[in-house]
């Protein structure tokens, strides 16, 4: 009796062992395909994330902008009162201000594109020093959103669209080990692929495929280079931070810092539909007719 | 019912740690909340290893889904972090503040190695680097753990169905 319950109890944890392992070769073969039960868990959770995030934000800005001033003499306290109202204020002021500038230069960066981008607000970041993806909410209908989708800041490239559910999205960091993007150094217009590091304690990025022979300097920048559809062209990326050269090989390896502070993500675009390729046939060509007429009559 | 509670206690911690990531200014290792709920329970001298197993397996799963990383890695982790709290609970009697944190360490730790094994054999990635990660993680980790274990023991203690025993910890 007693044997027969020791038996099915490891039958049972051989069993629990052995279905998250199922789950990671289901994942590892197609790992954007959501089974009914994960869209249910985020769709209960990214709206929880976001009120959660928004009452933080309110605490916050409160702790920041009143708080930390209740430790006043009592004497004048009316009028530090006041002090702490009008600091308040200005620290409203200033925070509305940073958001309007940085709508503003997302705006820019909408205008410049090619393509057709939607805005989403950062709601929560990666639980796992392990993972670099970060929780997004868009600011308007969702049907148009697909994996792989590149996201962009002001500053650069932040990822593409890993998975998408809802209004919501989880975007997998350029700096992910996951994540790799085609890129050109600049001056030098050397290629090579950036992927991320994925390392804990900072957010960095390695290049790798740059030829030896290129001339690669700590400081170039690096730009997308709009080769493989996805990203846009001359995107920044980050700069080189370091150079290392094997004694022997066909490439060389550098380091990146990214040009993104991904700790201070709030907002950012997401790329529609990949931009247009140009066509280098199109000088000449000779004109057509459009609309019946005929050029030149 | 019990491991239900502790299942919305992991999820309510998962996104709690996931907005005071989003919060701080500076990017560091956050404590893993949702492990320690799992230490807690494999701690506890209540249900059976399969309960626990199951149980830490759900939460785990519902972290890989939060977290954004590969489905099941996490669940495995977690499940098998369960197994060896429970085998430890069976021999040492842990119950002091420094008892948990040394508890919590050991099994961050190991669930780091598991998790970054797991991870490099399954997705392209530095082990290196990212075992280097290990030990900051398990420190601070270790650091919450006599507040996170000393809740669970708490709600278990408010949930004392069990009897005397299940409020053995």
């Amino acid at each position: 009796m007693w044997a027969t319950r020791r038996v099915r109890e490891a039958a049972l944890i051989a069993a629990l062992l052995a279905l998250p392992l199922l789950f990671l070769r289901a994942n590892v073969t197609s790992p954007t395909d959501l089974n009914p039960l994960d869209k249910t868990v985020l769709r209960l959770s990214a709206p929880v994330q976001a009120g959660a995030t928004a009452v933080a934000r309110k605490v916050h800005d409160v702790w920041r902008g009143y708080l930390y001033l209740v430790d006043l003499r009592r004497d004048n306290e009316r009028l530090r009162h006041d002090n702490a109202r009008l600091r308040a204020e200005v620290l409203q002021s200033r925070h509305l201000v940073e958001r309007a500038a940085r709508f503003e230069r997302l705006l820019d960066l909408r205008t410049e594109l090619p393509s057709e981008t939607l805005a989403a607000r950062v709601i929560a970041r990666e639980t796992s020093p392990y993972f670099r993806v970060v929780r997004i909410r868009l600011d308007r209908g969702s049907e148009q959103i697909r994996t792989g989708m590149p996201v962009i800041a002001p500053e650069g490239v932040v990822g593409r669209i890993e998975r998408a559910y809802g209004a919501y999205s989880d975007v997998l960091l350029a700096v992910d080990p996951k994540s790799a993007i085609d890129i050109r150094v600049e001056p030098s217009g050397a290629r090579g692929v950036a992927k991320g590091l994925g390392s804990g304690d900072s957010y960095g990025c390695t290049l790798q495929y740059l030829l030896r022979t290129d001339p690669v300097r700590p400081g170039d920048r690096v730009v997308t280079s709009g080769q493989g559809g996805m990203f846009p062209r001359n995107l920044d990326v980050g700069r080189v931070k370091s150079v290392s050269r094997e004694a022997f090989g066909l490439y060389q390896q550098a380091e990146i810092s990214p040009s993104v502070d991904f700790t201070r993500l709030d907002e950012v675009l997401v790329v529609l539909a990949p931009p247009p390729t140009p066509d280098p046939e199109a000088p000449h060509r000779p004109r057509e007719a459009a609309r019946g007429l005929v050029p030149g009559r | 019912m019990r491991y239900l509670v502790f299942l919305a206690i992991g999820y309510v911690l998962l996104v709690f740690e996931g907005v005071l990531m989003l919060l701080l200014p500076l990017r560091v290792a956050a404590p893993d909340l949702a492990l320690l709920v799992v230490v807690a329970v494999a701690l506890s001298r209540r249900g059976t290893a399969p309960t626990h197993a199951a149980f830490a397996c759900a939460l785990g799963y519902v972290a890989d889904v939060v977290s954004g990383g590969p489905r099941g890695l996490l669940a495995f982790t977690f499940v098998a972090i369960s197994l060896v709290g429970r085998f430890f609970s069976r021999r040492v009697y842990v119950d002091r503040w420094w008892g948990r944190m040394v508890a919590a360490a050991m099994c961050t730790a190991l669930s780091g190695a598991v998790t970054v094994t797991l991870h490099a054999l399954v997705v392209e990635g530095s082990t290196a680097r990212s075992m280097a990660l290990v030990p900051l993680h398990a420190a601070i980790t270790a650091a919450t753990a006599p507040i996170v274990v000393g809740l669970c023991r708490r709600v278990d203690t408010l949930l004392g169905i069990g009897g005397p025993e299940g409020l053995q910890w």
